[in-house]
């Protein structure tokens, strides 16, 4: 681990969607590599759109972003692939390829970064086989149910092991069994050292995990220790 | 060059380059058409240029009687050799004007039955012009038929004209070259845009642009490629036709303006170079548009 170098940074970072208002209001917040967050907030709070911001969707309107120790404004355009390698997404709509096999949709961010192919193989049905994607090797998708889309955007997600995995709505469509094994699997990666944020509606599996966690609310993020002891860290 | 390579993005599927190949075809098609004509002209005015460049040639008419024919040239030629400006000047034989005339005629010359003229040959000493009207008035006084050719009017028109098709041709090959990169960006560009979510996802994986391009890239390459194949194969068997055609009617000098690596050159030679082209334009094309996003 990093010790005190904050993997993921924002100061007073504000973002707005054209001349809209602001979703996103003074978010100022430090996370530790190695650490397990939850974000949580109402549909609308800005979840989805924070995490963007880390995945480098998106740019502030105004603040500061630094990831694992680089300023992304002036961070090259070029320099943007090598970052963005360190950083795993599991989208909320999920962005599979339909085109490609459940397969070659875990097998893209090894292709991307030139991985040897017997590796690819071997790592990609590991992973499937782990998801429980085994007998789906070759099924494109749109053919997969909702929770299987999930499991396969998770495996697409964590197969080149990122040190920071985003995970956005992870559990929607899967039943608690389902959630509960997905957050094992998690815990899992984060006790190998990968820094986990979480975007959720779901309280319950927050509450039951006990994690400290972020909300959001109105645009402001609020740290809560778990136990609900709040600590307001910004606001606006 | 003739495979897709897998591909994360699904180009295969597109409808919006399915022309490309065709109008690829048709493009070096044209292309090699251009080819031929530009070398069979280039080659017929340096050997026009080499042969009668510093000549000119006298015709005496004939009278239908050999010995007064025979008079009338020996007068002639003494006439000729008078002249300090005449190098060499050179009776043409019945075969060689025969020869001369073979190509232009075919083998219908044989059955011609007219009187042949004689012809004279004169070539001029090394930098100097003579006025052929004027040697035509000086043999003419004598009471002679005669007609004097110093060829340079006609030939200087010829080439004007030849010069005038080879600019067009060349023009032609211009616009060939600059479609096919146009079409390739259009084709390219739409793709872009018809893939958009798909470039995204693979950007957020951290894919780099060379990546991406060199999808798209390929995938032109080997679209231009088949249709480049396609094309200067149509083209040389066209010209093959052309030159068959010719040869039946007696044109027996055209196929010697086309050495053997020439149609190597053009069904091998030019779908690389296309492919080629086309990749590089592809993927100029990509690494612009993207790099425009912030
Ligand atoms: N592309 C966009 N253009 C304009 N406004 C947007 C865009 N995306 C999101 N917003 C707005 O930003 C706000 C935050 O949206 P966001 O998707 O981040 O919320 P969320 O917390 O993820 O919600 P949910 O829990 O429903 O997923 C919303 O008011 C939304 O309307
Ligand atoms: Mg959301």
């Amino acid at each position: 681990m990093l010790g005190n170098n904050p993997i993921v940074q924002f100061e007073n970072v504000g973002l707005r969607y054209g001349v809209g208002p602001e979703v996103l209001k003074d978010v100022s917040f430090a996370l530790d590599a190695g650490s397990f967050h939850f974000l949580v907030g109402d549909s609308g709070a800005g979840k989805s759109s924070l995490l963007k911001l880390i995945y480098l969707a998106l740019r502030p309107s105004r603040g500061l972003i630094s990831l694992f120790g680089n300023d992304i404004v002036t961070t090259p355009r070029s320099m943007l692939p090598s970052i963005r390698r360190k950083i795993g997404v599991v989208f909320q709509e999920f962005r599979l390829l339909e085109h490609l096999s459940a397969f070659d949709n875990v097998a893209l961010p090894l292709r991307v970064s030139e991985a040897e192919e017997n590796l690819v193989q071997k790592h990609v049905l590991e992973l499937l086989e782990w998801v429980g994607l085994e007998n789906h090797i070759r099924a494109r998708p749109p053919t997969l149910s909702g929770g299987q889309q999930q499991r396969l955007a998770i495996a697409r997600a964590i197969i080149a092991r990122p040190r920071v995995l985003l995970a956005d709505e992870p559990t929607g469509n899967v039943d608690d069994h389902m959630a509960f094994r997905l957050m094992h699997l998690f815990e899992e990666l984060n006790r190998l050292g990968t820094t986990i944020i979480i975007a959720t509606h779901n309280m319950s599996l927050v509450k039951k995990l006990g994690n400290t966690f972020l909300r959001l609310e109105n645009g402001n993020l609020k740290i809560i220790a778990s136990g609900n002891k709040e600590n307001s860290e910004s606001s606006g | 060059m003739f495979k897709y390579q897998r591909t994360d993005l699904p180009l295969e599927k597109d409808t919006n380059g399915r022309f490309l190949p065709w109008l690829i075809a048709f493009m070096v098609f044209l292309t090699v058409i251009s080819f031929g004509v530009l070398l069979a002209l280039n080659s017929v005015v340096s050997r026009w240029d080499s042969s009668i460049g510093n000549s000119i040639s006298i015709q005496l008419y004939s009278q239908q009687n050999p010995t007064a024919d025979n008079t009338v040239l020996q007068k002639v030629l003494s006439l000729l050799a008078e002249n300090k400006d005449i190098r060499k000047y050179e009776v043409i034989s019945d075969q060689q004007i025969m020869n001369l005339v073979k190509p232009w005629l075919g083998e219908a010359y044989e059955t011609l039955d007219f009187p042949m003229p004689r012809l004279i040959s004169v070539e001029l000493v090394e930098g100097t012009k003579i006025d052929a009207t004027l040697l035509e008035k000086q043999i003419s006084d004598q009471g002679i038929d005669v007609s004097v050719d110093d060829h340079y009017v006609w030939l200087a028109r010829f080439i004007d004209f030849v010069k005038t098709i080879q600019w067009v041709v060349l023009m032609i090959l211009g616009f060939v070259l600059f479609a096919l990169v146009g079409t390739v960006v259009f084709v390219t560009r739409t793709g872009l845009e018809v893939h958009r979510e798909v470039i995204e996802v693979l950007h957020f994986i951290g894919a780099q642009d060379q990546y991406i391009a060199r999808q798209f890239a390929g995938r032109a390459m080997v679209m231009s490629f088949r249709g480049a194949i396609l094309g200067s194969t149509l083209g040389t068997l066209a010209l093959f036709v052309i030159i068959f055609f010719l040869e039946k009617i007696g044109n027996n000098f055209v196929i010697e303006l086309y050495p053997q690596f020439f149609y190597t050159g053009l069904l091998i030679g030019l779908p690389i170079f296309v492919g080629l082209t086309a990749r590089s334009a592809a993927q100029t094309t990509v690494l612009w548009l993207l790099s425009r996003i912030p």
